[in-house]
């Protein structure tokens, strides 16, 4: 049986890995910060349930401010709020290529090993791996449009 | 086996939460590229915006599948997170206690707060 013996350090153990072993790291980084945002994103959001100055205030405690119809938001919260829509974004596209990658698809079939011994499991699912990015890549560049120029 | 069926319900669960997800985030935070499809608000974090949708019958359904997926998902993603820390088999269980705890708060606070809201 497979054991960690690097446990959490292992995450950062690079050297000479493929590039599905940064998405790895990365999708790990990403999955910690957004179990940890989902916590306070749930109880602040639910401010809303009180009354309309709670949810005023406590938008007002995250830098987004009311005027008339419209509110602004602070420059540096929206900054962090496109970061975070980045996350979000990779977390998911880099999942359903785990997902799909874990239930077998896109993988093939087992071949014996020649050379110049290419790993197949890594190399087949390559496609789906660039592809998904680019859906990913494609939400953050219309992101830049939405978060900062036309706000 | 039984953590081969929580590890089936994980991947399940980040199957669900891919699509509620991609909803969410270009309904609240592409407000105006959506807007130009004709989806969504300008304005989604205007308290007249979150009461109306609150009281939506369809909107309600998902936040409430949203929340049970997504903290089933990222709640047993980070116990697996943890566990790797290697403290130890009683660590191991005060984590899974722990993290239980806050889940299921949070999903009660947050099923009070969806269906508070629309009365």
């Amino acid at each position: 049986m497979f054991k960690n013996r690097q446990g959490i350090k292992g995450w950062f153990y690079l050297r000479g890995a493929n590039f599905e072993r940064y998405l790895y790291t990365l999708h790990r980084i990403t999955g910690f910060i957004l179990v940890l945002y989902i916590t306070v994103h749930i109880i602040l959001m639910g401010s809303r349930a009180f009354s309309e100055t709670a949810w005023r205030s406590v938008l007002s405690f995250i830098g987004i401010t009311f005027e008339d119809s419209i509110y602004h938001i602070n420059p540096v919260v929206h900054f962090f709020e496109y970061l975070l829509v980045i996350a979000i974004l990779f977390h998911a596209f880099n999942g359903i290529r785990l997902i799909l990658t874990e239930l077998g698809f896109f993988i093939g079939r087992p071949r014996r090993p020649e050379y110049p011994y290419v790993s197949y499991s890594i190399a087949r699912p390559r496609p789906l791996m660039i592809f998904l990015m680019i859906i990913m890549f494609f939400f953050a560049v219309i992101g830049i449009y939405e978060f900062f120029l036309i706000h | 086996m039984k953590e081969t069926r929580l590890w089936i319900l994980h991947l399940f669960s980040g199957f669900v939460i891919f699509f509620l997800l991609l909803w969410h985030i270009l309904y609240m935070h592409y407000p105006v590229i959506m807007k130009g499809f004709n989806f969504g608000v300008s304005f989604p974090l205007m308290f007249s915006q979150v009461t109306a949708r609150a009281k939506s019958a369809g909107f309600k359904i998902a936040y409430t599948l949203f929340l049970v997926f997504a903290l089933y998902h990222g709640f047993y993603g980070l116990k697996n997170l943890l566990i790797e820390t290697k403290w130890g088999r009683k660590a191991e269980i005060l984590i899974v206690v722990l993290l239980s705890i806050i889940a299921i708060f949070l999903f009660i606070y947050g099923v009070f707060t969806t269906f508070k809201i629309g009365g």
